[in-house]
C-alpha cells in the first residue's frame, strides 16, 4: 500500500452488494450505485441530506438527518451504502446508513 | 400488529394492557425487572425483554427488525429520542411513536430523531382546553361505556340554529339529553322551557353515533 | 477559542482547567452546581448550571458556530443529544461526544458526530478531535525521523483519494472498523486516519486538512 504500483482508479469488486431491485427492506443490505440526485435541505431547524442512488436495476434513496453537507458526496460519484432500509415510500430508503465513496 | 413498547412505567404498562387486549403482539422493554413483572403478571400474553431500549441488542431481542410500531414511552426524553433514532436507523421500523415528558424538549421530537408521532401530555391537555373554549364546535369531553356513550360540549355561536329555541324544541337525536347549560359562569338546570342564547355552553350526553345530528341541531348544517 | 464543555466530571473538569490555562475562553456546564467543586478554588472561567442540550442555556453560554463543544457527561444519551443540538441548531462544526459503549459510538458516528469511546478517552484524545491541527503525534520512531499521527478527515479532504494527498496513510478508522487503505481509497468525513511521515510531511498533511492545499492536487 506504500508501493508505487499503479492501482485501478475504481474499486470494482465490493463484496456482498445486492442489486437495488433485489434488496430486501428491514434487513442489513449493501447496495452500490451512482449518485444521481442530491438534495440538501439546510433549513435552520431540520437540516437533512438526501441522495438518490442508481444501479442497473433500480434507484434507492439515502437520508442523513442533521447534516447540511457531506464531504465528497457529489453527483456522479459512485458510492456503496450499507444499512437497513424501508420500502414505505415505494423506494428503498436508508436513514443514516454507512457509506463508502468510490473513485 | 407487532408493537414494541419501550418503558414499563405507568404509560407503557397501560399501553401494553390495552393494546394486548385488542389482539396485538406486544413486546415490552425495560431495565427494571419489577416494572416488567407488573406488566406481565396481569398480561401473560405480553412478551417482556429485560434490557436497555437504547441498546441495539435489546431492540434486536425485542424483534425490532419486524416490528410494525415502536412506542418510546419511558419517563426520560433522552432515552425516548435515542430509542426512536435507533428504531428508524438500525431497524427501519415503519412507525415510531414517542412520548415527550418535558414540553421544552418537544422541538427535538421529529424526523431528526426518527420520531413519526410524538405525544406530549401537557401539550395535549392544553390543546384540548383551547379547543374546548373554542366557540361553535362540538367537543367530546369524555367517553363513557367503552366509547358507547359520550359527553359532548358546544358553545353556541351567534349563527347557531338553536338560538332562540327552547330546549324542548331542539331537534336533538333520540338517544341524547341536554344535561346542563353553563351561562355566564352559572350552571343552569335544563328545564324544557329555557330559551337558548348565543354563548351558552351546552352539555349533551348521548349514546350511539349521533355527532352529525347533534351538530346539525346545535351548530347548523355543514 | 470559545469552548463549551458539558459535564463537570473527571474528564470535563480536567479539560476545563487545561483549556483555561491555555488561554481559551471556556464555559463549563453541569446539571449539578456541586460538580463545579472539582474545578478547584482557583478556577476562574465561567460555570453554568443546567441541561446541556437546552437551547437557551447554550445561548447563555455564548455558543456560536465557531465554538467548540465537548459533550463529556456520564450519560451517552445526553452526550449525543448535546452534540447534535450544537451541530444542527447552532451550526457548530467542532463537536465531540464521549460515548461509553464503542458499539454505540460506531452507530452515532453514522449520524456524523465525532465520538470518543471509553477505551480511548483522555483529555488529549478529546482535544485532538476538536483541535486537529495541533501537530500532535502518537509515536516517533527511534531514529526520530518518522512520526505516526492520528487525524480526523475534514471537509477539505473528504472525497479525495489517499494517493492524492501525497501522504502515507497507513490505517483508516471508519464507522468503528479499521481498514488498510489502498492509494485509490477515497477519504470521507469523519474518517480517522493514521499518517506516517516526517515532521515536514505531517505538517503538509495538516495544511491540507486545514484546506490550504500544498502542491498536491
Amino acid at each position: 500500500m506504500f508501493g508505487r504500483k499503479k492501482q485501478p482508479v475504481v474499486d470494482t469488486k465490493i463484496p456482498g452488494t445486492t442489486p437495488i431491485a433485489e434488496a430486501q427492506a428491514r434487513a442489513t443490505v449493501t447496495i452500490t450505485g451512482q449518485v444521481i440526485r442530491m438534495q440538501s435541505r439546510p433549513a435552520s431547524d431540520l437540516p437533512t441530506m438526501v441522495i438518490s442512488i442508481k444501479d442497473s436495476t433500480g434507484t434507492a434513496m439515502a437520508t442523513w438527518t442533521g447534516r447540511r453537507s457531506m464531504g465528497g458526496i457529489a453527483l456522479g460519484r459512485h458510492i456503496v451504502i450499507t444499512g437497513v432500509a424501508t420500502h414505505t415510500t415505494g423506494l428503498l430508503t436508508f436513514v443514516n446508513p454507512e457509506y463508502q465513496l468510490l473513485a | 400488529m407487532k408493537i414494541i413498547i419501550a418503558g414499563a412505567g405507568s404509560v407503557g404498562r397501560y399501553m401494553a394492557e390495552e393494546l394486548s387486549k385488542l389482539g396485538h403482539d406486544i413486546f415490552i422493554v425495560d431495565n427494571d425487572a419489577k416494572a416488567i413483572s407488573r406488566v406481565v403478571t396481569n398480561n401473560p400474553r405480553v412478551t417482556s425483554i429485560l434490557g436497555d431500549g437504547c441498546e441495539v441488542d435489546t431492540l434486536t431481542k425485542a424483534g425490532a427488525q419486524d416490528a410494525d410500531v415502536i412506542a418510546a414511552v419511558t419517563g426520560d426524553d433522552e432515552d425516548n429520542l435515542v430509542i426512536s433514532l435507533l428504531a428508524k436507523q438500525e431497524f427501519a421500523v415503519p412507525r415510531v411513536v414517542a412520548r415527550v415528558n418535558y414540553p421544552s424538549n418537544e422541538w427535538m421530537f421529529n424526523d431528526m430523531w426518527g420520531v413519526d408521532v410524538s405525544v406530549s401530555t401537557p401539550h395535549l391537555l392544553t390543546a384540548l382546553v383551547e379547543e374546548a373554549v373554542a366557540v361553535g364546535s362540538l367537543v367530546k369531553l369524555l367517553s363513557l361505556e367503552h366509547g358507547k356513550a359520550g359527553l359532548n360540549e358546544v358553545t353556541l355561536a351567534p349563527d347557531s340554529p338553536a338560538i332562540g329555541s327552547t330546549i324542548a324544541n331542539l331537534k336533538l337525536p333520540r338517544e341524547s339529553a341536554v344535561v346542563a347549560l353553563i351561562r355566564d359562569g352559572h350552571v343552569v338546570v335544563p328545564t324544557p322551557d329555557i330559551v337558548l342564547n348565543a354563548g351558552d355552553e351546552v352539555l349533551v350526553l348521548a349514546t350511539g353515533d349521533v355527532e352529525a345530528e347533534l351538530g346539525r341541531a346545535l351548530i347548523g348544517p355543514k | 477559542m470559545h469552548m463549551i464543555i458539558v459535564g463537570c466530571g473527571r474528564v470535563g473538569s480536567s479539560l476545563a482547567r487545561q483549556l483555561t490555562s491555555e488561554g481559551h475562553d471556556v464555559v463549563i456546564i453541569d446539571r449539578n452546581a456541586s460538580a463545579f467543586r472539582r474545578l478547584g478554588d482557583d478556577y476562574t472561567s465561567r460555570t453554568l448550571t443546567g441541561i446541556g442540550f437546552d437551547r437557551d442555556l447554550l445561548i447563555e453560554a455564548g455558543i456560536t458556530k465557531d465554538s467548540a463543544v465537548m459533550a463529556v457527561t456520564s450519560g451517552d444519551n445526553s452526550n449525543i443529544l448535546i452534540a447534535r443540538v450544537a451541530r444542527e441548531m447552532f451550526g457548530v462544526e467542532r463537536v465531540v461526544a464521549r460515548i461509553y459503549d464503542p458499539r454505540r459510538a460506531a452507530i452515532y458516528e453514522r449520524v456524523g458526530i465525532a465520538t470518543v469511546a471509553t477505551v480511548a478517552w483522555t483529555s488529549k484524545r478529546i482535544l485532538r478531535t476538536i483541535l486537529p491541527y495541533q501537530g500532535v503525534v502518537d509515536w516517533t520512531d527511534p531514529s526520530s525521523h518518522y512520526h505516526l499521527a492520528e487525524r480526523r478527515v475534514t471537509a477539505a479532504l473528504a472525497g479525495r483519494n489517499v494517493e492524492s494527498t501525497g501522504s502515507n496513510i497507513v490505517l483508516i478508522n471508519r464507522n468503528g472498523a479499521a481498514q488498510l487503505p489502498t492509494p485509490s481509497t477515497v477519504l470521507q468525513d469523519s474518517d480517522v486516519v493514521h499518517v506516517l511521515g516526517t515532521t515536514a510531511q505531517l505538517e503538509e498533511f495538516d495544511r491540507q486538512l486545514a484546506g490550504n492545499q500544498g502542491d498536491h492536487k
